[in-house]
């Protein structure tokens, strides 16, 4: 912690312990872990990681903290950190920060800073645990009115993949300045204009990285049931560019997406932007693992998105997604069919099923057939018996691979929350030992006696992999031995 | 070490001013947000007269698609009686096209706000999804649901008509 962050700090809390009303906010999320990664040689051995946030709320002023911690054995993992600060003034029209902020330019098309709640990133290489968000510290103001927004911003994005046992100057490489407005021209209609000028950070790269950015985008409503959206985005300097747009409308009952995506050379700096994927976020766990990844470096391709509602509360929805990459003279084309339905039998019994044919020729993954059945069953008033199974093959190189899970699990109350997963997979990549086949197998217990916290305990072994959550994909490990959680939140409000 | 006692200054400031606050309910503060016709409002503008349910969804949300019908059916049951309700969507630059066109498919009849950076959930430190709070006429958060199942729209519910009385 710097001695300016640490002064700031102290004048921050001060100001707001003696404001005539404040709110204070205090959420933390502490996860223990006894265990290993499943192939490691190393004996299990103990950490705990440790995520604490401060909010202070005062007339539209704020103010916001988070200290981080990761304790084990180990010295080049272990970290105490001061990872956010942020002074924050809200008031009608006004928006202005100073310190760690979020923030998306358009799309994400030039820059897209975000959180993912609750999720921990653990890289194989460091092997140590931070939260995963990539935040911009440095100072943004917005000044928004029902026709307009402005917005002038500046600072040093986070490469999230190096934890806080690196430097500042490390982790944060790439300077962002940009001007953003966004106009209201007639009823429904936005147009948009953002520049951007990306710069390395002193002792990292040269001028010659520096580079500048415009975008243009067209957001509205053509008629009703009908809107559309379109960016594109150039750097300056040459001829590097990204282009996303969609239509998304209703006819009726049946509702319709469409999306086209073309990016070329569209990585910028460390990976400051996140350009939209085009492609459907799974939460099916064999098709999250199996989602395609977007590349801005040279893609392009389509989604349609269709769906239909019947009276009864029945759910149809198809997804077709096309992203077409070529690296040097070799393309590669990934196409998604997806069919999903879900609906009910009687009151007592909800489902959904899902089938998926998918070619996935850049991972090697072809013919892959994904299908799954989830169900919900009323036992008595407010206890659920929930039930879920998935297959998946494919075939790589000469290999099928096949993937196969199911967790049954009791839901009492919303209060208590017991499952059980199992995994079964015979992927060459994953099977150790001259096995065959390899079985994760877990069991996880929930307790929620309040809003205000959450007890959660995992025992056993759970399979790693590609992750997506709200856009975002990362990698997680594979993990096997105890795991004990604890998200709790305090609330306080000042009156005098 | 020197991390450790930087840590250990902080708390010595914190921990002794929390001690001195009184526990009361949390208000929210007024935010404006665009709606699926990409028009400006404001929480002060929509919302209830008595009761203002806020609804943190997303579209790639299996439980908070689950919850959204019954969600709009307690609003319709509800709105005549001063309450309002407002699902706000969190989705980022990769879904936030289908907010509308998920809104209409579920039939919603209560508003629904974009926050592309999920400004409003984050500055509260909500964390999960969906995330149901209840606010009285005051803007302080009386009730909060995190989670959705079958069943829990009972709850939700009782705890609008426990205001409501």
């Amino acid at each position: 912690m710097s001695k300016i962050k640490a002064a700031l700090f102290s004048c921050c809390i001060l100001i707001s312990f003696y404001s005539s009303q404040a709110q204070i906010s205090i959420t933390t999320l502490a996860e223990a872990q006894y265990g290993k990664l499943p192939d490691e040689s190393a004996d299990p051995f103990p950490s705990i990681y440790d995520r604490t946030e401060i909010d202070f709320r005062s007339k539209g002023f704020s103010i916001s903290s988070t200290f981080e911690q990761y304790q084990v054995k180990y010295d080049d993992r272990r970290y105490i950190d001061l990872s956010q600060l942020t002074l924050g003034y809200k008031k009608k029209k006004w928006d202005i920060k100073l310190g760690n902020f979020y923030e998306t330019l358009g799309r994400g098309l030039l820059m897209r800073s975000f959180e993912i709640p609750g999720a921990l990133l653990e890289d194989i290489g460091f092997r140590s645990r931070n939260y995963f968000h990539r935040d911009v510290l440095g100072a943004s103001v917005k000044y928004r009115t029902k026709k307009a927004t402005f917005q002038v911003l500046r600072g040093d994005v986070l490469n999230n993949v190096l934890p806080p046992t690196f430097d500042r100057s490390e982790r944060r490489t790439d300077i962002v300045t940009a001007v953003s407005t966004k106009v209201k021209y007639i009823k429904g209609h936005e147009a948009g204009l953002i520049y951007m000028r990306r710069e390395q950070s002193s002792g990292q790269g040269s001028a010659s990285d520096n580079s500048n950015y415009l975008s243009g985008l067209l957001n509205g409503k053509i008629i009703n049931g009908l809107n559309y959206y379109g960016e594109y985005a150039a750097n300056i300097d040459n001829d590097d560019f990204a282009l996303y747009t969609g239509v998304t409308g209703f006819v009726g009952n049946f509702n319709f997406t469409l999306e086209y995506k073309k990016y070329n050379d569209f990585v910028l700096g460390a990976g400051i932007n996140e350009p939209p994927a085009g492609v459907k976020q799974q939460t099916y766990r064999v098709l999250n693992r199996s989602i395609h990844v977007s590349n801005p470096i040279n893609e392009e391709g389509y989604q349609v998105d269709l769906f239909y509602n019947f009276k009864d509360g029945t759910v149809l929805n198809f997804n077709h997604s096309l992203a077409k990459n070529q690296f040097g003279n070799t393309n590669f084309s990934f196409r998604q069919y997806f069919f999903e339905v879900q609906s009910s039998i009687g009151e007592k019994v909800e489902y959904k099923a899902f089938l998926d044919y998918s070619q996935d020729p850049f991972k090697g993954e072809l013919d892959r057939f994904s299908v799954g059945l989830y169900s919900d069953i009323s036992l008595k008033e407010k206890v659920r018996l929930l039930h879920e199974v998935e297959y998946q093959t494919f075939d790589r190189g000469t290999s099928t691979v096949s993937n196969f899970n199911m967790l049954l699990g009791l839901n009492v109350k919303s209060k208590y929350f017991i499952s059980f997963l199992g995994e079964l997979t015979n992927d060459p990549f994953i099977i150790r030992d001259g096995n065959t086949s390899r079985l994760y197998f877990g069991g996880n217990l929930r307790y929620k006696p309040n809003y205000n916290h959450t007890l959660q305990l995992f025992a056993g072994s759970r399979r790693g992999g590609p992750q997506c959550s709200a856009g975002v994909c990362y990698e997680i490990l594979d993990f096997k031995g105890v795991e004990l959680r604890w998200v709790g939140k305090f609330k306080i409000k000042t009156k005098k | 070490m020197t991390h450790h006692y930087k840590i250990i200054r902080a708390l010595v400031l914190i921990v002794p001013m929390l001690f001195s606050l009184n526990a009361n309910a949390q208000t929210i503060d007024d935010f404006s947000l665009d709606n699926i016709d990409n028009e400006l409002v404001s929480l002060d503008e929509i919302k209830g007269a008595s009761v203002t349910i806020i609804d943190f969804w997303a579209t790639w949300c299996k439980p908070c698609t689950k919850a959204m019908p019954k969600l709009n059916n307690i609003y319709n049951e509800y709105k005549d009686q001063g309450l309002s309700m407002i699902g706000i969507s969190c989705d980022g630059p990769r879904s936030i096209s289908k907010v509308g066109a998920v809104a209409n498919n579920l039939n919603i009849d209560y508003h629904i706000l974009k926050d592309i950076n999920c400004e409003v959930m984050n500055a509260y430190n909500y964390q999960a999804f969906p995330t149901l709070i209840m606010l009285n006429a005051d803007n302080e958060v009386i009730y909060v649901h995190e989670g959705f199942s079958s069943g829990d729209e009972v709850e939700i519910k009782e705890a609008i008509e426990a205001q409501l009385k």
